[in-house]
């Protein structure tokens, strides 16, 4: 086990380092550089342009460029925001906390609703079956825009219901109940997909399952139905979402552009876009390095949940 | 002639909103307004941002010397006059300006206002460890004086002419704060995230991603102003959603509406909708350099090729005024008679007959086995330009021109495109101070103008530019300009096509506003109130 992790973790060392090096390459290619936008403005002539990329050491070639930037990443040093002049750790830090209560709402809404929905596809009468089918179809379907806008229409615009958006009443101390009727519709929204994507897989998975020998053992034991659909096939039939889940471990940073941008919500997604806009490089290579440590975390959790999950699988 | 024009449309548009009769009301103070914005400010001092809402935050909470009002005329804010030659504030030279700064004012900490914070606010703009991102100008000013605290004077090394729009737009910066702050920790400062300034109004707080709070100065230096007591800046950076709020009251004002959505907010019971004139024109770029650009003709026969009527009328709803150069009518130098080329094919055809294109059998026009083909450069992400630039092409195809539109990004257009004269044509709009000074657009090359990005030259236009950015007198420059706009008119220098005019959105209940051209929109905030 602990052989395990360690081999794990030194394995990712040289994962992080080609990550950062494609991200570093990507963005000091992509045409125009952070002060491109400065080029229309009559105030700012190209003598100034060259000044200003000069002290942000974007004239160095990029080999000394990209280990400028690895050595103070390493001293855990991540550099100045080019667009909000302040340090990158501050300006994620505030980010992060807005996606990460976002998106674990979110997940748990999907878990909660996914499984029952799942299990109701796989073992319903084949007429609720059709139906639960088409409904998880129709949530696959929806686009995320479209639906974010259509619930704030409904529920903030016609019925009152909801805020029209953002994390908490503006002027009012935090709470929790105010922070939790904030993130209702929008964490709503972001599970839909995730609901219907999951409950889908469960199904299949379920069914699969339920065709296996073990469960006709079960059944020839007299077991009641519900006891071997969710004390066997469940249990099995769940392991393939433990890598799905680690995989979401990205999204956790890299925020959910096109519900933030809906709701209001002040994440990661939208920093994101920001950033990537006013080619704020020091944010976009920390935001980058955090998604793939995330990811990489999120995957090495998912086997170690197996073998929880599992007793059958052993990590070595 | 046009200005009337313009001064009858703004008031037939306050008419229909209804402003006229609520304006009779006397001020109430107190209360507050949401405003709602898309964007989200980076830095809250005009020099070290590029984005218009950080200017406008700035407009509220820093204080400035004088300030261009709606009417495009400076007005004194800090120093007591505008200075001119005639007030003896401009020496005859114009290389002295003398600014007397109004007394008892003090920052939002209860300091005082004095000469020494304007002698400051100028060291940061051109201190090398500050990322202030342009200094054209500035850097022209050789000394600043302060023989009092009641005083200062600029001495320049050359004249400056814009230099009072520059003075207009600069937020004064406290030196009893940022003075002791070593150069390199400046920029980072937290002053520029949470300043402390002489505005109407006080910072109170940024929650990033959400939203700032402004709060009523309560010692603000006209008496009685603001009447607001708090601005709520909201971000809310999807468009529709921003709608939303809009109709549910939750958002009371928002500007630089986008055109597709201002017939539905017209249709919204609870607000009213203000056309504002701007200064910044949308056009097409030409670069100069190469075939078939170098030639005038060709130019002139495309610019006679488009129906900028129609684009405005009917492709853009009657959101936008067809433009003709790059000074807008309301200029103190706008050459009415500088000559136009209205929308004529036949002249079109016979032009191009003449600079040796002739039609060929596939429809498009041809010269020394040369096609009369080229792409126009378009900066992808919204329709309503892709729908302009598709009716252009229409329109030149049918006098045998082959126009094809490349969708490129932001970074590539002005990063590369257009500063490195790596394009054909291309579609933007260009940035622009209120003083009519053209020479960032005219100058030749080899003068270093900051957006000739045609390549164009012209000793002529050299001569007259240079002249009058060398004084201070208006008749001399506008005698100038009135010239220049002559020249490059019929050079067909560029294609403009038309005034995108900024669309602000008012609860009903907000009152006091006035629509200010090319300027930020809440030049006159400390005069809004609420019913």
């Amino acid at each position: 086990m602990r052989t395990f992790l360690i081999r794990r973790i030194l394995a990712a060392i040289p994962t992080l380092l080609a990550v950062s090096l494609i991200i570093f390459l990507l963005l000091h290619s992509a045409p125009g550089g952070p002060m491109a936008v400065y080029a229309n403005n009559p105030n700012v002539d190209p003598e100034d342009l060259r000044r200003l990329e000069q002290s942000l050491g974007l004239h160095d070639p990029y080999p000394v460029q990209y280990a400028k930037w690895l050595g103070s990443m390493l001293t855990g040093n991540w550099g100045v925001s080019y667009k909000y002049a302040r340090p990158v750790g501050a300006i994620l830090g505030e980010r992060i906390l807005a996606t990460l209560q976002l998106v674990l709402v979110s997940l748990l809404i999907a878990a909660v609703i996914a499984i029952p929905v799942g299990v109701l596809g796989a073992t319903a009468r084949p007429a609720l079956q059709r139906v639960v089918g088409a409904a998880s179809m129709l949530g696959v379907s929806v686009p995320t825009f479209w639906l974010g806008i259509v619930v704030l229409l409904l529920l903030s615009v016609k019925v009152r219901l909801l805020p029209s958006g953002g994390m908490a009443t503006i002027g009012a101390d935090f709470s929790l109940a105010d922070r939790l009727w904030h993130l209702l519709a929008p964490a709503a929204v972001l599970a839909t997909l995730e609901i219907a994507g999951w409950s889908r897989y469960l199904r299949s998975m379920l069914l699969e399952s339920l065709g296996q020998d073990y469960i006709r053992t079960a059944r020839a034991k007299g077991l009641a139905e519900w006891r071997i659909v969710m004390r066997h096939a469940l249990r099995n039939a769940l392991l393939p979402l433990i890598t799905l889940l680690g995989l979401q471990g990205g999204r956790l940073v890299g925020g959910a552009l096109i519900t933030e941008t809906v709701f209001s919500w002040p994440g990661m997604g939208r920093l994101l876009v920001e950033s990537l806009a006013a080619r704020d490089y020091p944010v976009l290579m920390a935001a980058f390095m955090l998604m793939s440590v995330l990811v990489i975390a999120g995957n090495l959790a998912a086997d170690l949940t197996y073998g929880v999950a599992d007793p059958r699988i052993r990590l070595e | 002639m046009m200005r009337i024009a313009l001064a009858v449309l703004l008031a037939c548009l306050a008419l229909a909103s209804g402003v006229t009769r609520t304006s009779a009301q006397a001020p109430k103070p107190g209360g507050q307004i949401v405003h709602g914005s898309v964007q989200e400010p980076d830095r809250i001092w005009g020099p070290v941002t590029g984005l218009t809402v950080s200017s406008e935050i700035g407009q509220l909470v820093n204080g400035h010397l004088i300030e261009i009002d709606d009417k495009l005329d400076y007005v004194p804010s800090l120093a007591t006059e505008v200075p001119t030659i005639e007030n003896g504030g401009v020496s005859k030279d114009g290389l002295r300006y003398t600014f007397k700064l109004r007394r008892g004012v003090k920052w939002h900490d209860g300091q005082p206002f004095a000469a020494a914070d304007v002698a400051f606010t100028h060291s940061v703009l051109l201190n090398p460890a500050m990322d202030v991102r342009g200094r054209v100008g500035w850097n022209k000013i050789t000394k600043v004086e302060t023989p009092d605290d009641g005083t200062v004077i600029f001495q320049f090394s050359g004249v400056d002419a814009p230099f009072l729009d520059r003075v207009a737009t600069l937020g004064i910066l406290p030196k009893h704060i940022l003075g002791s702050v070593p150069a390199a920790d400046l920029k980072t400062h937290k002053w520029f995230r949470a300043p402390v300034g002489l505005g109407p109004f006080v910072f109170k707080e940024w929650v990033p991603g959400s939203h700032l709070v402004l709060v009523k100065n309560p010692s603000y230096w006209k008496p009685g102003r603001p009447y607001l007591d708090r601005i709520v800046y909201k971000i809310v950076p999807d468009a529709n959603a921003l709608l939303n709020q809009l109709e549910t009251g939750d958002v009371d004002t928002r500007v630089r509406l986008v055109n597709e959505q201002i017939e539905t907010v017209q249709k919204l019971p609870n607000v009213r909708v203000v056309a504002t004139p701007s200064v910044t024109p949308w056009l097409l770029w030409m670069n100069h350099t190469v075939a078939p650009f170098n030639d005038k003709k060709v130019r002139q026969a495309l610019a006679h090729g488009v129906d900028k009527e129609r684009i405005a009328k009917t492709l853009l709803g009657g959101h936008v005024t067809p433009a003709w150069g790059l000074l807008p009518p309301m200029s103190w130098a706008y050459n009415p008679s500088a000559p136009k080329q209205a929308f004529d094919q036949a002249k079109a055809k016979g032009l191009l007959d003449e600079a040796g294109w002739k039609m060929t059998g596939d429809g498009v026009r041809a010269k020394d086995g040369k096609r009369l083909s080229f792409e126009i450069a378009n900066i992808a992400g919204e329709q309503e330009r892709v729908q302009v630039l598709s009716f252009i092409q229409q329109q030149w195809k049918q006098i045998g021109v082959d126009a094809r539109i490349r969708a490129v990004d932001v970074g590539q257009m002005w990063g590369r495109m257009l500063p490195q004269r790596q394009f054909e044509m291309a579609y933007s709009y260009t940035g622009r101070l209120p003083d009519p000074d053209m020479s960032s657009h005219y100058l030749s090359p080899e003068l270093k103008p900051t957006t000739n990005f045609a390549g164009y030259a012209n000793p002529e236009v050299d001569k007259l530019l240079l002249a009058a950015s060398a004084t201070v007198e208006r008749d001399k420059r506008k005698a100038a300009y009135q010239r220049v706009q002559q020249i490059v008119a019929d050079d067909a220098v560029y294609i403009f096509l038309y005034w995108l005019n900024g669309t602000t959105v008012l609860n009903k209940r907000v009152q006091g506003y006035k629509p200010a051209p090319g300027y930020n929109e809440f030049w006159n905030a400390d005069e809004w109130w609420v019913q």
